[in-house]
C-alpha cells in the first residue's frame, strides 16, 4: 500500500475535477474532497482499503449528494434570500460558459441521482468495472444504464437549448 | 437473414469496453450496414452533446497542497470515554450501595426545623434529646437497609415543649 501522501498526490485533481462538476463551486468541492480524504485517513489507520480510489470516489460522491440534497432543500425554504446573494465569483471566471453549464446543470437536475452519478464518473474515464464498485451497480448493468443516462441527458439539454 | 449488433454494443465499442477483436468485427459489418451506421452515428452526437456540455463544466483551477495528517485531540475516542464514563458510574453505584451510612446537614425550614440532620444511629438514643431541644431534626439512616427514616419532624410541638421543659429546670 502506498502512502498517504502519495494516494493523496494520485487521486486529488481528477476527485476534485469530479465534485467540482456536482457544484459549479470551488468551496463547496474543495471541502467536500477533504473529507473524503480525511475519512480515508482515519479507515486506513483501521484497517487497510483495497481499492483506494473507488473508496475515495463513493465517499465523495455521498458526500456531495448529500450536501446537494441539503442545499436544494434550504434554497426551497429561501427563495428570496437566494435571489438577493451575490452571484458565485467561480461564474465570473471566463474559462467558465456559464449558458452552457446552466444548461447542463438544469438537465442533471431532472435525472436521477444514479443517472447522474453514472455519467459524472464517464466523464471522469471511469471502465464499467470502476463504475461498478464506485456505486454499487452489478458491472453487467452499467452499461446499460449509463447507455439510458446519457440518452436522457441529451434529451433534456436539446429541449432545454 | 442480417445480424446487426445491438445498439447495446455499439455504445460499449464507443465506451471502449469491449474486446479489441469484437470491435474490429463489428468495425467490418459497420463498412457494409447504413443502418448500424446511422446509429453509431446518433450515438456519437448524444456523446459529443454532452461531453459539451460538461466540458464547460471543468474547474477554474485546480487547487493542490500538500496533506497534513489531522491533529490527534486530547480526548480519547467516542468509545473509550463512553466505556469509561459507563466504569466512573460503575464505581460510583458501587460506592452508594456498600456505603453504610451517609451524614449530611440541610436546610430542613419546610419542616420547621433548624437543620436536617441524617445520622447513623438508632431513634431512641440518648442523643436524640438533645437534638430536639435545638430543634433539628434527624433523620436515620439504617445501615443494614441503607433506608432513611426521619424520627422527629414527626413530634407534636405541645409534646416537644413538655420535653424541653426539664432540661431548661435542670439548668437552673
Amino acid at each position: 500500500m502506498d502512502s498517504f501522501d502519495a494516494t493523496y498526490r494520485r487521486h486529488y485533481q481528477s476527485l476534485y475535477r469530479y465534485i467540482y462538476r456536482y457544484f459549479g463551486q470551488s468551496a463547496p468541492s474543495e471541502d467536500v474532497v477533504q473529507e473524503a480524504f480525511l475519512k480515508l485517513y482515519r479507515q486506513r489507520q483501521k484497517r487497510p482499503v483495497e481499492n483506494e480510489k473507488a473508496w475515495l470516489y463513493r465517499v465523495a460522491t455521498n458526500t456531495a449528494l448529500s450536501q446537494l440534497g441539503r442545499q436544494q432543500r434550504w434554497q426551497k425554504l429561501l427563495p428570496r434570500y437566494k435571489a438577493s446573494m451575490p452571484q458565485n465569483e467561480d461564474t465570473a471566471d471566463p474559462l467558465v460558459k456559464a449558458e452552457t453549464v446552466a444548461l447542463l446543470q438544469q438537465a442533471l437536475s431532472r435525472l436521477s441521482k444514479r443517472d447522474r452519478v453514472l455519467l459524472m464518473l464517464f466523464q471522469e474515464e471511469m471502465s464499467y468495472k470502476e463504475m461498478a464498485e464506485v456505486t454499487g451497480i452489478k458491472p453487467t448493468s452499467v452499461g446499460k444504464l449509463l447507455a439510458r443516462a446519457m440518452q436522457r441527458c441529451a434529451k433534456e439539454l436539446e429541449n432545454a437549448s | 437473414m442480417k445480424t446487426c449488433p445491438s445498439e447495446q454494443s455499439w455504445f460499449d465499442d464507443l465506451a471502449g469496453e469491449n474486446a479489441e477483436a469484437d470491435r474490429l468485427a463489428r468495425a467490418r459489418h459497420l463498412q457494409h450496414c447504413p443502418d448500424c451506421r446511422d446509429t453509431v452515428n446518433r450515438l456519437q452526437q448524444r456523446q459529443a452533446l454532452v461531453q459539451r456540455h460538461f466540458n464547460a463544466l471543468q474547474p477554474p483551477d485546480t487547487p493542490y497542497g500538500l496533506w497534513t495528517p489531522p491533529v490527534k485531540t486530547a480526548l480519547p475516542k467516542r468509545k473509550n470515554r463512553l466505556a469509561l464514563a459507563g466504569t466512573a458510574f460503575c464505581l460510583l453505584l458501587a460506592l452508594w450501595v456498600t456505603q453504610p451510612f451517609d451524614v449530611r446537614c440541610g436546610d430542613a425550614s419546610s419542616n420547621n426545623h433548624d437543620r436536617f440532620v441524617l445520622y447513623p444511629t438508632d431513634c431512641n438514643s440518648d442523643a436524640l434529646e438533645d437534638w430536639h431541644e435545638k430543634r433539628i431534626a434527624i433523620t436515620v439512616v439504617e445501615p443494614g437497609a441503607n433506608q432513611m427514616r426521619t424520627c422527629l419532624p414527626s413530634f407534636p410541638a405541645q409534646q416537644k415543649t413538655q420535653r424541653t421543659a426539664p432540661v431548661k429546670t435542670r439548668g437552673l
